[in-house]
């Protein structure tokens, strides 16, 4: 068979002829288009997309790893806004406490002849201070035993006194006792003419004087005692230790159908009545510009404290005056202390 | 301002190109952070570190390429790290199911899934499969790339990778049934 003949033999017969994939190869090819497919689909949903980072992390960028210096600047200035917002907060607070302070003393009604927030032993006080001359020492010297009126109550009426000793033993009862207030005043005895006062706790206070202030108050069983008589009764007062936030702490009252006494504690200086003798008033007014003075001078310590990190006072900064007042009424009799703590 | 003008205010430290580059990339580099690191906090991290390697190693960057495939290679190999970190690789890559067992239907009606939805797709994956997958089909990284970067055998990427596919086809097909 010549060549041509064979070439054309087998051109005619498989040139049109089309052979079909196995079926292991067709599944290979449709397996990689399947997944050319999947890669795709996921290529060109997820190419562009862009999800918005949390402005924290440029922040973040920025202040750790691209200006680094600018931050320690950011923390000082941090740290001195906090101390000047601390020091603002205190002088307001302070200016508060001042002026709750200024309020709360007309309203209390007790009379008394030691002005306000003096200072131990610095304000000397003219004319009727000089009876009152021991307000000045510290609250743990507070006296509780007032010998020398003891004495007098036993020369001029032991009988009142012994019966007084027994029908008040059992009687007394707080008058105003806020849940807040710490009990400061813890019993009030009536005298007698033979034994001494005991101190409530260990702090022995020293014996003073206290001022009599006959007729200023009414007996408070309603029946008048003779102006002027003697205190047939002594204090006995335990010194503050956690005095409470309320102005009045204890006020123990020991009735009789004869005789009335009230003892009242309460902290902070007691606000002349407005039967207080003059001489009282007057002895307040030249104590007023120092205390002002003081405080500021508070106000300037304590923001240095601030700014050294100590401890920080408020009532050291606004000059408030930690006192407490002991006032007892016999009778027609009004003594009151104020007591510089 | 052009590319090369960007990388040039930013190698002379200006504040404001640095901004203007990071605004730029960040989207798209959280996006790629995403399909590597399930957590969203994590994948802020890789974001972060990765644009601080970027500005570190800007002045060796020699304008060769496309700039944002420079960006998203250390993108990339910072979300690798914090993958190693965050989910250790080695106990994702053995084996969850067999090829055999899983389904290939082609995934028909996947057209309309969205970015958010392809990408919580992928997170359902497990890490070796979700890894592998975004090297190969989305990267554009070979196996013997893949295995290097990973340290593992090119016959455990191929693995993975064909695991992977058949697991999202048939969460795609789940989808699509669902939907």
């Amino acid at each position: 068979m010549p060549s041509n003949n064979l070439d054309d033999l087998f051109r005619q017969h498989l040139g049109g002829h089309a052979t079909p994939p196995g079926a292991d190869l067709q599944r290979r090819l449709a397996e990689l288009a399947e997944a050319e497919r999947l890669d795709s689909l996921f290529r060109t949903g997820l190419g562009g997309h862009a999800s918005q980072p949390r402005r924290a992390v440029w922040e973040r960028l920025e202040d750790e790893h691209l200006h680094p210096a600018p931050r320690r600047r950011r923390v000082v200035a941090w740290w001195q806004l906090s101390a000047a917002a601390v020091l603002l907060l205190s002088l307001l607070a302070g200016g508060l406490l001042w002026q709750s302070g200024r309020e709360a003393r007309p309203g209390s009604g007790l009379a008394t002849n030691q002005p306000a927030g003096t200072k131990a032993g610095n304000a000397p006080l003219p004319a009727m201070q000089a009876a009152t001359s021991a307000a000045a020492t510290p609250a743990n010297d507070f006296a509780t035993t007032n010998t020398t009126e003891k004495e007098d109550v036993a020369r001029t009426s032991p009988s009142t006194a012994e019966k007084l000793n027994k029908s008040f033993a059992s009687q007394a009862t707080a008058r105003v006792a806020s849940p807040s207030s710490t009990p400061i005043a813890t019993t009030t005895r009536a005298g007698r003419a033979a034994t001494a006062t005991r101190a409530a706790n260990s702090h022995r206070l020293p014996r003073r004087a206290l001022d009599a202030a006959p007729g200023q108050l009414a007996s408070h069983g309603g029946r008048k005692s003779p102006v002027g008589q003697p205190m047939p009764a002594t204090t006995t007062v335990a010194p503050a230790t956690t005095p409470a936030p309320s102005p009045a702490l204890v006020a123990a009252t020991m009735t009789n159908p004869s005789e009335v006494v009230e003892v009242e504690v309460r902290r902070g200086p007691a606000p002349a009545p407005p039967t207080v003798v003059v001489a009282s008033a007057a002895a307040t007014e030249p104590i007023a510009s120092p205390r002002r003075r003081l405080r500021l001078g508070g106000l300037l310590r304590q923001a240095d404290h601030l700014v050294h990190g100590e401890p920080v006072s408020l009532t050291e900064a606004t000059g408030l005056a930690q006192t407490v007042t002991v006032q007892a009424r016999l009778g027609g009799r009004t003594l009151s202390r104020t007591i510089q703590l | 301002m052009t590319e090369p003008d960007l990388i040039a205010a930013c190698l002379r430290g200006e504040p404001r190109a640095q901004r203007q580059l990071y605004n730029q990339f960040a989207g798209l580099m959280l996006t790629v952070c995403r399909r590597y690191l399930k957590r969203p906090e994590d994948a802020e991290e890789a974001l972060l570190l990765g644009f601080a390697k970027v500005f570190r190693a800007l002045p060796t960057y020699r304008q060769e390429g496309s700039f944002e495939g420079w960006i998203r290679r250390i993108m990339v190999n910072q979300a690798l790290m914090e993958l190693r970190r965050r989910e250790p690789l080695h106990l994702s890559f053995e084996d969850f199911a067999q090829p055999e067992n899983l389904a290939t239907t082609p995934a028909t009606a996947d057209t309309q899934l969205q970015a958010e939805e392809l990408l919580a797709l992928l997170q359902t994956l497990p890490t070796g499969y979700r890894t592998v997958f975004n090297l190969y089909a989305l990267e554009g990284y070979s196996h013997p790339e893949i295995a290097e970067a990973l340290g593992i055998t090119e016959g455990t990427s191929k693995s993975q990778l064909s695991k992977a596919r058949a697991l999202l086809q048939r969460k795609l097909q789940g989808a699509a049934v669902t939907g």
